[in-house]
């Protein structure tokens, strides 16, 4: 027999109409509108010769016919009956009736189709080997240890690689005071100039004070007052407002002794040189790997920074901080 | 449950996990890697697991797991009745158990899993529900649903063939 669709129902509810409807037929009749209810009132619509009762003008389609109840096997719930017989919530009476129902309406086949749903797992299909999932007692090592672990490995790396030269890490502090040197050598060559200006226009006169060999050093001697200049260490000199440089005094060189230019040491006590005072724990921030540290953030989405701090006065690194997002390590050394 | 019993379920139920995770992603690589994350995750809570109820903790895990790898996947999946139509091999070709597991790919995926739990492992409905978060009710619903278009396709195909 035809199975009832969407393209067929129409000759169903004729041969309903007509009474020409097997049992079987009426159940899937049945079963068909109750899963498509809207489909109901177009039967009504065509109307039903034997169960139309007159009331008025309007034509009602008797639909006892359409109610279930779902502890009796009938047309409409015998689908839900059979899917309890496959997954087996029938008892035995129940599951007898069923039997009975299904044969009697010639329903085998339907309930066939429905013990054929049941899946059977494919056993040759396996995960394979389990070794990799067992364990052994030990410590757990946390999903973000991972990252943790490739972000030290890369500051393990880039310790062994100098990436970026600590001496050219620069403080404020140094630069004001490099600044100020700069400046004030500046000075000491201009005037240094003017000096040997002068000295060349008087060439006759032998000057005694000017050592023209290194221009970064000048150290000139006076009697009771020193004069020296050099950038090289980050120290200022006790320095004149007035040079002598303005100044070359009118001498009888014949009649005094000679002035003999010393170079002065820098052990030397009677050099008039005065370190700049540093606070004895003043420290400096520095993050000598903020490139790898910023490119490895990006990389794994994270704040990644890496800093020391460098006791001033000793150059010594007496703390470290590493912060990988959430997660901050210090390490400070013991006073 | 200790290491040992962790152990054992790795050799009891791995392949079941895998077989129902494989019946959904259709990826063997990913299929073992919810595998492994399953099993890692019940490793970490372990001391928490009562090796009873380590098999129905396994399977709740992976179906979570299953599900964010399937919603990463197909975004839409699992709300949308897929309506697929065609099958990849020639149906006369294909044996029941075969033309099952077609079927079983038309299926929406919560339908799918609810099946699967019933057949493969064997739950009942309220283990179902606890592993998928379902109502015992919802549950039923869903495996008759399910029944009854894995009925329709096999009669459809059943048409086909004949």
């Amino acid at each position: 027999m035809e199975r009832i669709d969407l393209h067929n129902y129409e000759a169903f509810f004729l041969d309903h109409l007509e009474g020409n409807l097997s049992e079987e037929g009426q159940a899937e009749l049945s079963m068909f509108l109750s899963e498509n209810p809207q489909l109901a009132a177009e039967l009504e619509e065509m109307g039903d010769i034997s169960d139309l009762s007159l009331i008025g003008s309007e034509a009602t389609l008797n639909k006892e016919f359409l109610k279930a109840d779902p502890s009796v096997i009938s047309a409409l719930t015998v689908d839900d009956w059979m899917i309890d017989s496959v997954e087996g919530n029938l008892d035995e009476t129940q599951q007898a009736a069923l039997d009975a129902y299904v044969s009697q309406n010639g329903l085998q086949s339907s309930f066939r189709v429905y013990q054929n749903t049941i899946l059977n797992p494919d056993k040759s299909v396996t995960f394979g080997s389990t070794t990799e999932l067992k364990r052994k007692d030990g410590l757990v090592i946390p999903f973000y240890a991972k990252w943790m672990a490739a972000a030290a490995v890369i500051l393990l790396i880039a310790n062994t690689v100098d990436f970026s030269s600590t001496e050219d890490v620069m403080t404020n502090n140094e630069v004001v005071l490099a600044e100020s040197i700069l400046d004030k050598k500046s000075n000491v060559n201009a005037e240094t100039r003017k000096l040997n200006q002068i000295i060349e226009d008087n060439s006759t006169v032998e000057n005694p004070y000017v050592i023209r060999e290194d221009e970064n050093l000048v150290d000139v001697v006076i009697p009771g007052e020193i004069v020296k200049d050099t950038i090289d260490d980050l120290k200022i000199d006790i320095y004149k407002e007035d040079p002598i440089v303005n100044y070359v005094p009118d001498l009888d060189t014949s009649s005094s002794p000679k002035i003999i230019p010393k170079i002065i040491l820098e052990e030397d006590p009677n050099t008039a040189v005065v370190e700049i005072p540093t606070k004895e724990n003043e420290v400096v921030t520095e993050e000598p790997f903020k490139v790898l540290t910023n490119r490895t953030g990006n990389l794994l989405n994270r704040e990644i920074t890496f800093t020391r701090d460098r006791k001033k006065e000793t150059d010594e690194y007496v703390a470290y901080h590493f912060k990988i997002g959430r997660f901050e390590f210090d390490r400070k050394k013991s006073k | 449950m200790t290491a040992k019993e962790y152990n054992s379920c790795v050799d009891q139920y791995a392949d079941n996990i895998y077989r129902f995770v494989l019946k959904h992603l259709k990826n063997e690589d990913e299929a073992k890697d919810v595998v492994q994350d399953t099993f890692t995750k019940v490793w970490v809570k372990k001391d928490t697991i009562d090796v009873k109820k380590a098999k129905s903790y396994l399977f709740t895990t992976a179906h979570h797991t299953l599900i964010d790898v399937v919603r990463r996947n197909k975004p839409n999946d699992g709300i949308e009745v897929l309506d697929k139509t065609h099958f990849e091999r020639p149906l006369e070709n294909m044996d029941l158990q075969e033309i099952l597991e077609e079927a079983l790919d038309q299926l929406p995926e919560i339908q799918k899993t609810v099946v699967l739990l019933r057949d493969y492992e064997g739950y009942g409905y309220d283990e179902i529900g606890e592993i998928t978060g379902l109502k015992e009710s919802q549950v039923k619903v869903y495996i008759f649903r399910a029944r009854k278009k894995l009925k329709e396709i096999l009669v459809s195909i059943e048409a086909v063939i004949e």
